[in-house]
């Protein structure tokens, strides 16, 4: 990584790119805190000649797995959720690779994690 | 100022989305394209070269006080492009998509320290800077063929990267800008930059930062009128 050490520009942009990322993934994790978590299913019940359909979210909480009805005007409410956090999902997974790549290119990575390498 | 670009594919694929998606509502009537995303234009146009670019693309917003005019929610359009909204440590709300992400910048009053700008004409807000008055004031558009973008006048890009770099807390950051300067220099247009100058009314520390961004990529004050 000789470029790296040797152009202070470049490694100025790399570190502020690092910083940036470490950032925005800080606040993705925050963000996503607040979207539901788990799979939506359908339950089916046979009530005498009629069949009721539900909807219940599952997800886990630590080591249990909970199981929560959600009314019938939720759910669509619930579903766009899910797939919003989804997404998030998937940034976070790319901001933590890039971190991962720059923390490699600056070396300044530590084992220790993603969210103290900018601050040194 | 218009100038319509040769080479009209400068930006790649997922740019030209946001700047075409920016244009088609109307944001360059007023608001620009600024940061390290407006070399690939200053190179088409002026002939300044300059390849670094960042991950993340920044818009000057002009700040509306009137309720009347016509309101367009850009968040939306941007979330219609695939970004994610994401309410940044300070407030800001600031939109990322694999990696990239769009911020906005509005101009700051002296005196007032505020976090964020709330801009209701676009439903986004903006982070509060000094001197993008400067940017907003001396701007041009490139003609990209299928739309146009605004972006600064590299004379007021130039001065105003001179005084804000001073002022930058991070070394690294205060590097690029001078040296994004240092390229741009080189290609100035004396007119141009004589009615930006013209323009300002600085204080001794503003001055001061000027005077010693000059001196750090060797260009003469004089040529900025400071004595």
């Amino acid at each position: 990584m000789k470029v790296v050490e040797k152009d202070k520009v470049i490694s100025g942009m790399l570190h502020d790119e690092l910083k940036r990322c470490q950032e925005m993934l800080n606040s993705l994790e925050r963000s996503i805190c607040e979207i539901p978590k788990g799979s939506l299913n359908e339950r089916k019940k046979r009530y005498k000649s009629k069949v009721y359909s539900y909807f219940y979210l599952k997800y886990r909480d630590g080591e249990k797995v909970i199981s929560k009805h959600i009314p019938n005007k939720e759910v669509q409410k619930i579903m766009k959720n899910l797939e919003l956090r989804k997404k998030y999902e998937k940034e976070i997974r790319s901001y933590k690779k890039k971190i991962s790549y720059l923390n490699k290119l600056t070396k300044t990575g530590k084992k220790s994690g993603h969210g103290n390498i900018a601050k040194e | 100022m218009e100038i319509s670009l040769k080479n009209k594919n400068v930006f790649p694929p997922e740019v030209m989305d946001l700047l075409e998606a920016f244009y088609s509502v109307g944001f360059f009537d007023e608001s620009l394209l600024i940061g390290s995303w407006v070399m690939p234009i200053y190179q088409e146009a002026f002939g300044i070269q300059y390849v670094l670019r960042t991950m993340d693309i920044d818009f000057a917003v002009k700040f509306a006080l009137s309720d009347r005019d016509r309101k367009t929610d850009l968040e939306r359009v941007i979330i219609d492009l695939g970004y994610i909204p994401v309410v940044m440590q300070s407030g800001i709300r600031k939109f990322t998509r694999e990696n990239f992400t769009v911020e906005f910048v509005a101009h700051r009053k002296g005196g007032k320290d505020d976090q964020i700008v709330s801009i209701r004409k676009w439903n986004i807000t903006a982070a509060p800077l000094p001197f993008v008055d400067l940017l907003l004031g001396f701007s041009f558009v490139a003609d990209m063929g299928s739309f146009k973008v605004r972006t600064p006048l590299p004379e007021a890009f130039f001065v105003h990267k001179l005084i804000t770099a001073q002022r930058r807390l991070e070394e690294g950051k205060k590097d690029k800008d001078l040296d994004q300067c240092s390229i741009i220099a080189r290609q100035l247009d004396p007119d141009r930059l004589d009615v930006v100058v013209g323009s300002l009314k600085l204080s001794r520390k503003a001055q001061k930062a000027l005077r010693a961004s000059c001196e750090v990529i060797d260009f003469p004050p004089q040529k900025l009128k400071l004595k």
